[in-house]
């Protein structure tokens, strides 16, 4: 791993050398625009969520190109130059600039994780190359009064903390079985802190009270102590933070050990992870709650351009795409956007393109089921969460209710262990 | 109360899982003093060994452990014959620094083949079996635990019963104590090195199906558990056989009992503590033959 690295920057090195003797001071009029692209692939929890938002930010690069490539650039084919982060901060930190300075790529997309966009996109702002934010929600992203890092597909954590309080609110209202007391779960980072932190005010807010508050080492190798002091506690409702691995452990426990609550609400991530019900199990899964940042197949594959997308990703990897997929697949496709308008690679002019970012009503914003544009900090307010149930395997969006596929009815609370 | 016995039990079944994850590396570690820090990639490998013996074969996951016991004494005999002797012979008068380096190769090496191999989703075993519960009032014990508990307990007895008394564990012990004086006395120290690390990843083999029906595998597994191996190899004492079952016991019901009183973060502190605390006050560890 580590000699490969070297190997690779020692060849990057050499290219790059006999190249900037070629380009001279035409570096940024090339025929391709190199997007650097930062994802964990390996090594973390995250790594089954960055391997389907690498696979989907390739296939928008192949379908950009395959449609003739930026056409303000006289048909530039854009060259995505990718990064396994390892979910490291410190790796991504000498990639980016290593990105940056080695390989010349006009703007960077990454990296899922908030611990490793956090630190890895200062050193985008501090070389003037703009930094499309993906996924990560850490609040303090766009707060930092940069003026090159832009989060089109993401809000702060607090708002999906929100959607799932606004949730558990209107459930317990609708049905007239209303929670008293709640557990809030979470993975010790900033990101499990900041959902954590929302939802412990909330939960004071709508008179429920938190009779279990702890989080847990991300990766944990036993996750069973926790598991049965929460069940020791008794909540009615149990609030979710974690990625794939720590979400799988969990909510194998909570039916092994027969954890009964009235609703178990996941924070998307791990929760919605394409490998989450498979490795559960679609017995131990079920009719466990999540927040997702999309809504799924049957409301936003509706547009041609929607369904080229879902086609292809299925045939090639026989799994159906997820918000990351689809969120990945979206921010490709937001740069070419500005890419289009900048009719430049030079990272100055890309970023004055994406600030000025505005969509409404077309296939991309049909896609990710909300519009897109930036306010003075750079951060896209208009992004929205919505609340699914997993029922035999499949997840059914069930808030906003409107959203909700004819004929499924909302399952709370949920029945007890021992009587399914 | 129902939950510190709940948390009792299950503190003595992962405990009784880490004991036998530890116990293959402290036959290793006790007898040839090599460090073997590949040991926690050859448990992702007996790992990933199960899931396809229950996915591809459908065998029951317990009926898997003979084949990948099997093979993994395989694998260990092999590894030792032609990766590690060769470079130990190289260094036989001096300690074998070389080994440890090898061996760190040899975990990069094993943990990106399987990410080429397997990929880097999580892997549960197929079959029902892993989800299996007994209830016994408030109480829930799943199968894997009740198994992992048996087995390893078994296992440990086996081993101690076999160093004692056959005439190979005892030349293994032999030349563990010195191996110049054992070779004096007719014994083949290659020979007798080849069969203790394939025993020692033959176990290493049973600990990996028994783990994998608590935890999904991932080619980065090995980092989890294999640092825990060493600290309960060196918490009971190493070349103590019996040792490495107390310390594993010993991690699992501070890690499961802590839990009951202190945040979960902590208590992983709290292993790490009592681990520095035995370096300090008791270096041969908690069941360690102390030596001249």
């Amino acid at each position: 791993m580590k000699r490969s690295r070297m190997w690779r920057a020692a060849t990057a090195a050499a290219s790059a050398a006999v190249l900037a003797g070629a380009l001279g001071s035409a570096a940024w009029a090339a025929d391709t625009v190199k997007v650097g692209y930062l994802i964990p692939l390996s090594g973390t929890a995250a790594a089954a969520i960055g391997q389907e938002m690498s696979r989907a930010t390739h296939l928008a690069v192949d379908h950009i190109n395959e449609e003739g490539g930026i056409k303000a650039l006289g048909g530039a084919k854009l060259q995505l130059v990718e990064v396994d982060t390892r979910g490291d901060p410190q790796v991504a930190i000498t990639e980016a600039e290593r990105l940056i300075n080695v390989e010349k790529v006009s703007v960077l997309i990454g990296a899922f994780q908030s611990s490793v966009t956090f630190p890895a996109s200062a050193i985008a702002e501090k070389y003037q190359v703009p930094w499309i934010v993906d996924l990560s929600a850490k609040a303090e992203i766009t707060e930092r009064g940069f003026k090159y890092v832009f989060r089109p597909t993401q809000i702060p954590s607090s708002g999906n903390a929100d959607s799932a309080a606004d949730f558990i609110a209107w459930a317990g209202k609708t049905t007239g079985k209303q929670p008293k007391t709640g557990a809030i779960v979470y993975e010790n980072t900033d990101w499990g802190q900041d959902l954590a932190n929302t939802m412990r005010k909330r939960m004071a807010e709508m008179g429920i009270k938190v009779v279990f508050d702890e989080s847990y080492p991300p990766n944990s190798p036993n996750l069973r102590p926790l598991v049965v002091k929460l069940k020791g506690a008794h909540p009615d409702v149990i609030s979710m933070t974690s990625y794939t691995g720590d979400a799988v452990q969990l909510q194998k426990l909570i039916a092994q050990l027969r954890v009964d609550a009235m609703a178990i609400v996941g924070s998307a991530a791990g929760h919605v992870d394409r490998t989450f019900v498979p490795t559960v199990g679609v017995k131990a899964a079920d009719m466990v709650f999540t927040t997702n940042g999309w809504a799924g197949y049957d409301s936003a594959i509706t547009t041609p351009f929607a369904r080229r997308f879902w086609d292809q990703y299925v045939g090639k990897y026989q799994a159906d795409p997820t918000e990351f997929g689809v969120t990945a697949y979206a921010d490709v496709w937001i740069l070419k956007d500005a890419l289009e308008r900048a009719g430049s690679a030079d990272p100055k002019a890309i970023r004055d393109a994406l600030a000025k970012t505005d969509m409404k009503d077309n296939d991309i914003t049909r896609l990710v089921g909300y519009d897109i544009a930036f306010d003075s900090k750079n951060q896209n307010t208009l992004k929205r969460f919505v609340v699914q149930q997993i029922k035999d395997g499949k997840y059914y969006t069930v808030w906003p209710s409107k959203l909700t596929p004819a004929g499924y009815k909302m399952v709370w609370p949920v029945p007890d262990w021992s009587d399914r | 109360m129902t939950s510190i016995l709940q948390a009792l039990f299950d503190g003595l079944a992962s405990g009784a899982i880490y004991g036998i994850i530890a116990l293959g590396l402290s036959l290793q570690f006790g007898v040839m003093k090599i460090i073997n820090f590949a040991h926690g990639s050859f448990l992702m490998v007996a790992m990933y060994l199960t899931f396809w013996a229950t996915s591809l074969l459908g065998l029951h996951l317990l009926a898997a452990i003979p084949l990948v016991v099997a093979v993994l004494y395989l694998v260990g005999w092999g590894t030792q014959r032609w990766l590690i002797e060769p470079v130990y012979r190289k260094e036989a008068t001096r300690e074998p620094i070389s080994v440890l380096i090898f061996t760190t190769g040899l975990w990069i090496f094993l943990d990106n083949l399987f990410l080429v191999l397997a990929g880097p989703d999580y892997r549960t075993p197929a079959g029902d079996w892993a989800n299996g519960v007994f209830v016994l009032g408030d109480l829930i014990f799943t199968y894997p635990q009740v198994a992992g508990l048996v087995v390893s307990v078994l296992v440990t007895l086996l081993l101690v019963l076999f160093m004692r008394y056959t005439r190979l564990g005892r030349a293994i012990r032999a030349t563990g104590q010195d191996r110049e004086a054992a070779s004096v006395l007719g014994i083949d120290s290659a020979a007798v090195y080849r069969t203790s690390f394939a025993i020692g990843l033959a176990i290493l083999g049973v600990a990996g199906a028994l783990l994998l029906a608590i935890f999904p595998v991932d080619p980065f597994i090995g980092d989890l558990f294999g640092v825990r191996a060493f600290i309960i190899v060196v918490l009971g004492g190493i070349g103590s056989i019996g040792g490495a079952l107390a310390g594993g016991l010993m991690v699992g019901l501070i890690e499961s009992l802590g839990a009951q009183f202190l945040p979960i973060t902590y208590s992983e502190a709290l292993i790490f503590a009592i681990f520095l605390a035995v370096l300090y006050f008791r270096p041969q560890g908690l069941f360690g033959v102390e030596r001249a």
